[in-house]
């Protein structure tokens, strides 16, 4: 276990990150952070060292970061996404600032932020996004759409 | 009606992000730490999982170690690594002989390889060897499971290849 250890210990703060945003609440992100390796474990087994362990590990996390939203619905202790209209009348950030985006993200609707950390964070291709969300290509783009506009507005 | 209801979700998501946007994203730090150790969490749930008579999820989670271990040292290694060939007849015996080999050849040339390199080599031989007394154990009890004696010659591989890599690393005076 000790070899596991040291993986989780080179690789948490990655899958930490992409917890707290696609999640929005740090709460959550420890829960899920803790599933990610659980599940990373169990599947261990799966893994063939001709690619990086990053590369295995990163869309285990997104699956089982989007299956944990899925399959529950759950918020766990998350305060709910304030409406639009609040986000647009909010305080007004200065531009560029990551811990304020990272503010602003966890406001956005949960759909539309997933899909903005995918597509703009994690620079996954709009075919991958949809395919991981089970959704089609257009309404991931149409969210899309919307958490930059939201966005946009928390940062101007 | 606003600006971003006129125009079409789809066309705008091809467009691409706003530039202020995409510099706010760019400094988005890519790993933040957790405000507590996860850790003890983690092992609490899959302590119960008796990992150590799982030998195919040790010997993996060894994989992955010596996998990283080694790319830490292909840096410096140049990319003159060449497949591994063995013999298919035997393959188990003629691994452990060609390791046993390398082993000897790195250990009479300790001296002259950087310490922190060799501290690094030595800790995945480690790793692999506990792996390999491991998959033995297993296959001493179950001599028929052919997916613990491919995993012990892939381990076995693994161990190879570290090995030859060690002994490439370009030497002191």
């Amino acid at each position: 276990m000790a070899a596991f250890e040291q993986l989780y210990r080179w690789h948490v703060g990655r899958i930490y990150a992409l917890s707290l945003r696609m999640a929005g609440d740090p709460v959550a992100a420890d829960e899920l952070t803790q599933e990610v390796f659980v599940r990373a474990w169990e599947k261990l087994g799966s893994y063939r060292a001709d690619a990086a362990f990053s590369t295995w590990l990163h869309p285990l996390a997104v699956h089982v970061l989007l299956g944990d939203r899925r399959s529950t619905g759950r918020r766990l202790a998350r305060v709910e996404p304030v409406a639009e209209a609040d986000v647009i009348g909010g305080p007004a950030p200065s531009a560029g600032d990551a811990l304020d985006l990272d503010r602003a993200l966890a406001t956005l609707p949960d759909r539309a932020r997933q899909v903005f950390v995918l597509h703009e964070v994690e620079g996954w291709s709009h075919g991958e996004v949809a395919a991981a969300m089970g959704t089609t290509v257009g309404t991931a783009k149409g969210q899309l759409h919307r958490a930059r506009a939201l966005l946009r507005r928390f940062l101007s | 009606m606003s600006p971003d209801d006129a125009i079409d979700p789809l066309n705008e998501a091809d467009a691409g992000i706003d530039p202020a946007l995409a510099r706010a994203v760019a400094a988005l730090p890519r790993e933040i730490d957790p405000p507590r150790d996860l850790w003890p969490g983690i092992a609490s749930r899959i302590a119960p999982t008796r990992w150590w008579s799982r030998p195919g999820v040790w010997l993996a989670a060894a994989a992955v170690i010596v996998a990283i271990g080694a790319s830490a040292l292909t840096a410096a290694w140049q990319k003159r690594e060449e497949p591994v060939e063995m013999a298919t007849a035997d393959w188990e015996r003629d691994l452990d002989r060609a390791s046993a080999e390398l082993r000897s050849a790195l250990a009479s040339q300790r001296d002259k390889i950087d310490p922190a390199t060799l501290a690094v080599v030595d800790e995945n031989l480690r790793i692999i060897d506990r792996a390999v007394d491991d998959i033995r154990g297993a296959l001493a009890s179950d001599p028929d499971d052919e997916d613990l004696r491919r995993t012990l010659v892939a381990v076995n591989e693994q161990k190879i290849t570290l090995l030859r890599r060690a002994l490439a690393l370009p030497r002191g005076p």
